[in-house]
């Protein structure tokens, strides 16, 4: 059975290579170039897993969990939040959302894959 | 009233009124004159009265004898002998029965006159009465022996009476002007024998009037009055003396007291200079002083607030809590900054309390020293850094993401050759970016820093706005631009790629802060002195409490709106760094909802030149 995922990330070239990688690695990725769009297929049809930028216009990644966290609250997919930012004080808000875990920039597509394939399996 | 009321009568007496020894003389006058007419008219009386006896015993030689009719005519001629003398009264021969017996001799008197009545038995007595209305006096006595006498003699004389005569008058002025004339010779004597007197009056007068300093008097004197100068010489000395070492103390008090006073403005003046509140409380946490950025804090003066506890005056809670917490836990927290709410409401204040140790003795502790100070900008800059390092290491990892993730996909999917071009023109272009970026903040490194240097250029503004917008990303931010300028504008000096940067960041942000579908303006305007460049778009538009702000370094707009668009406030913080440089100057106008327009204005060569005048 082949694994959805949306990914929400508003720089082009980022979210094209990352969902090639994605594909190759076997998953149906969708994507999404900024927060609300991301909602909206989300909301449309639930994915096995999110995967999301923070600093995206119209709707930020912050704005697009907290979204989720109030419309979706027995939500059963995780959410992955790519982040070139490591200090704390900017995660503070993500101790609110439920099944959230960080992508450090610059992504390991390897690494991704491996969580997500360890995580998906259980 | 002046000082010389006090000295004013011996001064009057100094100087004497001239109308009283004139007075005295006319009184002394006067009592010589009396006495004169007193003596005269008893010298008169004595004179009358000896008379009187020479005639009485002229007339009464005529004892042993009978009265004869020769008798009588020689007494007639007698009495009339007498009349030469004007105060004679009368005088004739009286029988024994009371008539006369002689023709009574008389120049004037009339009047019947009193009888004798048998009381003249001695051969002379005399008595006094009123005869019309003038008083005479009487001698009276027998001719011949006592008891067989039988004829009487009687004459009279008028009492000399108290008058003037011409006489009289002779003699008074020969006693009275030599009187008159002593008075000049007296008031002479008086003036020279009181003259040092006066002359030490007038020196006096001067002292007191303060014309003259106290010194001595020199005055050539003898007998009392050279004892008097001396004496008055000593007295003058010895407040000299004392004045000197009055003035002396004066003058060091005053020197100590200006010494302490310069000391404790200075010190006032360093407490208030400081631009933190102070606030200083004695051991009792009684207020010692505050300066005027707590006077201003809690809206309250010094002096209505000396000595009292701070609950009297302070209603602020967070202060309260923490001198509260002072006095509990004393000061082993001390250096320890809490940071409480401004009593503005707007501010953070940070708090911090010392210990003050008056005395050399560090064991004595004098009460503490409460430092406020307004940490609200520390915060705000603080929680901008972090938003900067935050922004900063997004557009920093950003293109090192996508440049690494191509990286990655090479590994696998190298083979495809239209994603290896792919993937060489993205990571050029990411490249790209970092390298601006890296530039960019090298740049407001340099700016900030002070070390940039301009590469002046005479340059046309339209062609730096053409290339600014050249250079855009995308097709569709470039078609809604629209320049409006004459291609005759002069030339101006500047850095072109600086301006460019600016041009660039006001762009950039009508462009974010507008709807795709409205354009945004440049317009280019030449005056005689400058040139404008100004940026209109029809965007959200910026509050007036943000105006005040957005050139300020990481400022964001706390408008929802604005926050959506991806930005680390530092756009127009360079532009208007920029903008400095040129000595030129950036400013807003915006509405809500509206739109804003930014504005250079860049000086022309002469302007520059005015304005640096």
């Amino acid at each position: 059975m082949t694994l959805r995922l949306i990914l929400a990330d508003d720089e082009a070239p980022t979210a094209r290579v990352m969902s090639l990688a994605l594909a190759k690695q076997g998953f149906e990725v969708e994507v999404c170039h900024n927060g609300e769009d991301a909602l909206r297929a989300v909301l449309a049809n639930p994915p096995d897993v999110l995967i999301t930028d923070i600093e995206m216009p119209v709707m930020t990644g912050h704005e697009l969990c907290e979204q989720l966290e109030k419309l979706l609250p027995d939500r059963s997919f995780p959410v992955y939040v790519i982040t070139g930012v490591t200090d704390l004080v900017h995660r503070k808000w993500t101790r609110e959302i439920r099944d959230l875990h960080f992508l450090e920039k610059p992504v390991s597509i390897r690494r991704l894959t491996q969580e997500l394939e360890a995580r998906l399996s259980q | 009233m002046r000082e010389t009321g006090r000295f004013g009568g011996l001064l009057q007496f100094l100087r004497l009124d001239h109308s009283v020894p004139y007075g005295a003389a006319v009184i002394a006058m006067a009592m010589v004159s009396a006495l004169y007419l007193y003596f005269q008219q008893q010298s008169s009386q004595a004179e009358m009265h000896q008379r009187g006896i020479a005639l009485a015993k002229l007339v009464s030689a005529y004892e042993g004898t009978l009265y004869t009719a020769l008798d009588r005519g020689n007494l007639e001629r007698l009495f009339e002998h007498q009349l030469i003398n004007s105060a004679f009264a009368y005088g004739f021969i009286e029988n024994a029965s009371g008539k006369p017996a002689s023709r009574i001799i008389t120049r004037s008197v009339a009047a019947p006159l009193p009888g004798l009545s048998g009381q003249a038995d001695s051969w002379l007595q005399s008595r006094e009465f009123q005869l019309a209305g003038e008083t005479v006096q009487e001698y009276f006595g027998p001719i011949g022996p006592g008891s067989s006498a039988t004829h009487f003699y009687r004459f009279a004389y008028f009492e000399p009476a108290l008058g003037l005569n011409t006489e009289d008058l002779r003699v008074g002025a020969t006693l009275g002007l030599p009187i008159f004339l002593l008075v000049p010779l007296f008031l002479f004597l008086h003036a020279r024998s009181s003259r040092p007197l006066k002359d030490i009056g007038d020196k006096l007068a001067d002292i007191v009037d303060g014309k003259a300093r106290l010194q001595h008097v020199e005055i050539s004197a003898d007998g009392e009055l050279a004892e008097f100068i001396t004496r008055f010489n000593g007295f003058v000395d010895k407040v000299q003396g004392r004045l000197s070492s009055a003035d002396r103390l004066n003058r060091k008090l005053l020197t100590s007291e200006k010494f302490l006073s310069y000391r404790a403005d200075r010190f006032e003046s360093i407490l208030q200079t400081v631009p933190d509140g102070i606030l200083i409380l004695d051991e009792d946490q009684k207020v010692i002083f505050i300066n005027q950025h707590v006077e201003s804090m809690f809206d309250v003066q010094l002096d209505s607030v000396v000595s009292t506890p701070i609950p009297t005056w302070c209603r602020h809670q967070p202060l309260l809590d923490f001198v509260l917490d002072l006095k509990s836990s004393g000061l082993n927290s001390t250096n320890r900054v809490v940071h409480i709410a401004h009593p503005d409401g707007r501010h953070t204040l940070g708090v911090s309390a010392h210990s003050l140790y008056f005395s050399q003795n560090t064991a004595h502790r004098g009460g503490c020293l409460i430092l406020l100070r307004d940490v609200s900008e520390e915060i705000a800059a603080r929680q901008s850094r972090v938003e900067f390092v935050g922004a900063l290491s997004h557009e920093i990892k950003a293109p090192l993401n996508t440049i690494g993730l191509y990286a990655q996909m090479m590994e696998t999917n190298g083979e495809d050759a239209e994603f290896r071009i792919e993937s060489h023109n993205v990571i050029t272009r990411e490249v790209d970016r970092l390298t601006r970026l890296v530039h960019s903040l090298l740049s407001i490194t340099q700016i900030e820093m002070g070390t940039f240097e301009l590469d002046a250029q005479r340059v046309h503004l339209v062609d730096v706005v053409k290339d600014c917008i050249s250079i855009m990303d995308h097709g569709e931010d470039r078609a809604r631009i629209r320049l409006n300028a004459s291609d005759k504008i002069t030339p101006v000096l500047v850095d072109k790629e600086l301006l460019r940067v600016a041009l660039s960041n006001l762009l950039t942000n009508a462009l974010k802060y507008s709807s795709e579908d409205k354009p945004v303006e440049i317009d280019i305007e030449e005056s005689d002195e400058a040139i404008r460049l100004a940026v209109t778009d029809q965007g959200l538009g910026i509050s007036t409490e943000d105006q005040a702000r957005i050139f300020d370094k990481f400022y964001r707009s706390a408008n929802p709106e604005a926050k959506k668009k991806a930005g680390h406030g530092l756009g127009l913080s360079i532009a208007s760094e920029i903008v400095k440089l040129h000595h030129g100057t950036l400013s807003v106008e915006s509405e809500l909802g509206k739109g804003s327009t930014f504005t250079i204005e860049l000086w022309k060569r002469t302007g520059i030149a005015q304005r640096t005048i």
